[in-house]
């Protein structure tokens, strides 16, 4: 089966190619049936001397750095950490001084990106929860064992005000752009608020929760 | 055209005001308020795109020219604005993937794999290694192919001082459709493939599979050698060197990412930095450069061939035995439920940080809310910063070395 | 396109045409000629790479060096004003439609269109998105399709002999064929605007080309109206349409 002598990958011509059925996946026994794990990880490990312990040093590295983030946050700010929802939940008026806070005492230099997302009123266990939005922000840092610092902001919809991270990071401008075309969150102290992916004149904001998808747009739909 | 132009730019960069003279230090003002310069009157607005033979893809950019430099540059964005975001807030978990296809259409292995790792990350399924290892050589093979297709266009881009600009696009085009014959031999499409699914991969490496893939890059790696013959070339250097310099700082202002930053002596490389699949046990050299500048970009790129088609080589020799996906994608639609968590997970594509912040909620059948990290748009998001002070001609050299993919700028 | 050509529609071919024929004895040497130009026409057509998203790419495999579209005599220009044929690729936005029709507006007469991809056929896959256009032919008439998701370098280098078809029909005054849209899932969404071409839609004598023709005019200048005349509410839409079950 294997050595089928019209692989189809020919360098010449393509209507060869295209001619020729494909050879190598016809029937469920033509697997390559690779070697055991404890070999190829042994082979793998004399031919990249130096990669186990690199990684195991990046590993170290970040847990380091992560537990720094954590002991920062909780002095600082008073949060406790939430890895399961990403990061902390952080008082909306500190958002832009965590960012700065971060970007120049703990290295967090690279401006990955932002989610903001939409929250209609619901009724919970403890009561009604009004409708807002949440910011979620990440910044990484550089170089070996990089450490992605993520945390949200609980903004209320009927302000749906937050403090733009523009004069931070210049790379911030189209995404907190983005954000307010897609889901109608003001950034405060954004130099340029635009639409940007929508023309000017839209209506709405597409991503929030109460846009439905097939929205008519005149004159196609 | 292509000569005379570069030649012109720096004539005339010598003789403007000293606002507009290239030095390390200037960053031009992307807010500049026209009326305040002083030539104001005199300026010429040109619009480039959305559909122009060097804007890859639909981008808009209104240039304002004074003569022939630019003095501020405008662009727009969204005319491939697709809703691919509000889309995922539709669909089950395990249909996502064929959407992100469309996403990157030039990387489509690294979208699936980003979107499915946070997935998996979520849910706390385990990956089987040799799924891993699959994945990682694709992702390896995708990045030379990505790599070649921008490798051609931007040498079409530079145009007349190629040999018509088009003898490169069809090298490397030749040798792209190599490793598009791989992928087809694997997964049955050229791309679009939908090969990733949630706790592994559905097409298993076939037999006589790894002596096709060596039997390519041994092609491919020929053939970067002649790729040199027709680039290293005086008319292409006064083209690329000293162009759209970006500085170390500039770059991590403005977030850009992957080959670009690198490009700029920034030595960062998630796969590297932040392992994920297997490149905990590969030694990735990371490739880096210290000029900044579109030639820096190119040189960064080819490095990164060379370098991919090692990682390959070595992934392809070493394949462990044992089951390829730990769920069970092929008996039917599988249905994975998360009910809460939120995640963002990030892997390297061939363009930079490629991230998704998953938000999982509601009934837990779909995502509550999606939203990819997209490199292109952050390499977009450059271009009020790097056209200015170039001319013309020279800003359609800098919009080729940013590699931008609309589809997954826009989404 | 949609019509059997009648003498009016002639005036595309080469203003001496019709004097010639008026000529005695000249009929032979037209006939002849007249195979010359069908044989031009037919083999140097030039296009003009309407290139969005991933069919795009796909469209630049089939013009690149395995496929080659070249030897067929199709050539990729990139200005309108100088081209035959033009291949909308991928993905057709609200915000990019009006372009499109621009730019078609910009070709000269005779002009063919090709839909590649489903997104340009209906807009499938993204069809229910709220800035998507459900294919193009809701704006642009439409001569050959060429499904596929994106469709091979083969099935364009098959699209583009279909439309070789088409024209050498043209040239020689019979009826062309107009092309049926492929069949689409039936959620897809009916536009309210109408298709060209479209022979379930039509009524009488074509009322939907003037309300395009309108609205696309509408369309360049900003803020969307609806164009006056159509009724949103009357005009036929898809039955009882639900949440689209994805």
């Amino acid at each position: 089966m294997s050595d089928e002598p019209s692989a189809p990958v020919a360098a010449d011509g393509g209507a060869a190619a295209a001619a020729a059925p494909p050879s190598l996946l016809q029937g469920a026994a033509a697997i390559e049936p690779g070697e055991a794990s404890e070999v190829v990880l042994a082979r793998l490990a004399q031919a990249c001397p130096s990669a186990l312990a690199r990684a195991a040093e990046q590993t170290s590295k970040r847990a380091a750095r992560a537990q720094a983030l954590e002991g920062f946050l909780r002095e600082r700010f008073g949060v406790e950490p939430d890895p399961s929802n990403g990061g902390p939940l952080v008082p909306a008026e500190r958002h832009f001084e965590l960012a700065r806070a971060l970007k120049e005492e703990l290295g967090y230099k690279l401006y990955v990106t932002v989610c903001a997302s939409h929250w209609p009123a619901q009724k919970t266990k403890t009561g009604e929860d009004p409708e807002h939005f949440e910011l979620a922000t990440v910044l990484r840092t550089l170089g070996s064992g990089t450490h992605q610092a993520c945390w949200r902001v609980r903004i209320a919809a009927d302000v749906a005000v937050v403090d733009s991270l523009v004069p931070l990071f210049a790379g911030a401008d189209w995404q907190e752009r983005e954000q307010f075309d897609l889901l109608g969150v003001r950034f405060r102290g954004h130099p340029d608020l635009r639409r940007l992916m929508l023309p000017d004149e839209w209506e709405g904001h597409p991503l929030r929760k109460d846009y439905a998808i097939d929205t008519r747009c005149v004159p196609w739909r | 055209m292509a000569s005379t132009a570069a030649v012109s730019s720096k004539a005339r960069a010598s003789s403007t005001e000293a606002s507009l003279t290239p030095t390390r230090a200037f960053v031009p003002d992307p807010y500049l308020d026209l009326a305040t310069y002083a030539a104001a009157a005199d300026l010429l607005t040109l619009s480039l795109g959305p559909q122009h033979p060097s804007t890859h893809g639909v981008f808009r950019v209104v240039l304002y020219l004074d003569g022939e430099l630019i003095v501020k540059a405008v662009p727009h964005v969204g005319y491939l604005h697709r809703g691919v975001e509000k889309l995922c807030e539709k669909l089950s978990y395990s249909n996502v993937t064929p959407i992100l296809d469309k996403n990157d259409y030039v990387a489509p292995m690294c979208n699936e794999q980003a979107a499915n790792m946070v997935f998996e990350q979520l849910l706390g399924v385990e990956v089987p290694l040799r799924a891993k290892f699959v994945r990682t050589l694709l992702a390896e093979l995708q990045r030379i192919a990505s790599h070649l297709l921008w490798l051609g266009t931007f040498a079409m881009d530079l145009g007349g001082a190629l040999g018509g600009g088009t003898s490169v696009f069809m090298y490397c085009f030749r040798e792209r459709e190599l490793i598009l014959d791989l992928f087809e031999e694997l997964t049955g499409c050229r791309f679009h493939y939908n090969t990733h699914c949630i706790g592994g991969n559905r097409h298993d490496i076939p037999a006589g599979y790894p002596a096709l893939v060596h039997q390519s890059l041994d092609l491919i790696e020929a053939r970067l050698l002649e790729y040199l013959g027709m680039l290293e070339h005086p008319i292409f250097r006064d083209r690329t060197r000293g162009v759209g310099t970006v500085d170390a700082e500039l770059a991590l202002e403005l977030g850009l990412t992957g080959p670009l930053l690198r490009a700029s002596g920034i030595d960062h490389d998630l796969r590297r930095d932040a392992p994920y699949h297997v490149y905990d046990l590969l030694d990735v050299n990371v490739i880096c450069d210290d000029g900044g500048d579109c030639y820096a970009r190119y040189k960064v790129r080819l490095q990164e061939i060379a370098e991919s088609i090692r990682l390959s080589r070595l992934l392809i020799d070493n394949l462990p035995a044992g089951p390829i996906c730990s769920t069970k994608p092929l008996s039917g639609v599988t249905q994975f439920k998360i009910t809460s968590g939120q995640a963002y997970v990030a892997i390297e594509s061939p363009r930079g940080e490629l991230g998704t912040w998953l938000i999982a909620g509601g009934k837990g059948m779909n995502p509550y809310r999606m939203k990819l990290r997209p490199p292109s748009l952050h390499a977009l998001a450059a271009v009020p910063y790097l056209f200015p002070r170039h001319t013309l001609s020279d800003a359609v050299a800098i919009l080729g070395s940013l590699d931008p993919i609309m589809g997954e700028a826009d989404r | 396109m949609s019509k059997p050509p009648d003498e009016s529609e002639r005036n595309y071919e080469h203003p001496l045409y019709d004097y010639m024929l008026r000529v005695p004895g000249l009929d032979v040497a037209v006939t002849s000629i007249d195979q010359l130009l069908t044989w031009g026409a037919t083999h140097s057509l030039w296009i003009f790479p309407m290139a969005t998203s991933c069919c795009g790419i796909e469209f630049m495999a089939a013009a690149a060096s395995r496929v080659d579209l070249d030897r067929m005599g199709a050539m990729i220009r990139g200005t309108p004003r100088q081209c035959d044929v033009m291949v909308v690729a991928g993905t057709i936005t609200v915000k990019m439609a009006p372009r499109v029709k621009r730019l078609w507006d910009q070709m000269p007469e005779p002009k063919w269109c090709v839909a590649m991809g489903s997104c340009a056929i209906s807009g499938d896959f993204y069809r229910d998105i709220y800035s998507v256009v459900p294919g193009i032919d809701t704006a642009i008439p439409v001569d050959v399709y060429i499904p596929g998701c994106p469709p091979n370098p083969e099935t364009v280098m098959a699209g583009l002999l279909r439309l070789q078809d088409k024209v050498r029909l043209r040239r020689a005054g019979l009826p062309v064929p107009s092309d049926e849209r492929p069949e689409v899932h039936d959620r897809t969404i009916v536009p309210t605007i109408g298709r060209y071409e479209d022979r379930k839609r039509r009524g009488g004598a074509d009322p939907i080309s003037e309300a395009q023709l309108e609205s696309a005019r509408r369309l360049l200048v900003r803020g969307f109206p609806m164009p006056e005349g159509i009724d949103a509410a009357a005009t036929p839409v898809a039955p009882a349409k639900e949440e689209p079950k994805l």
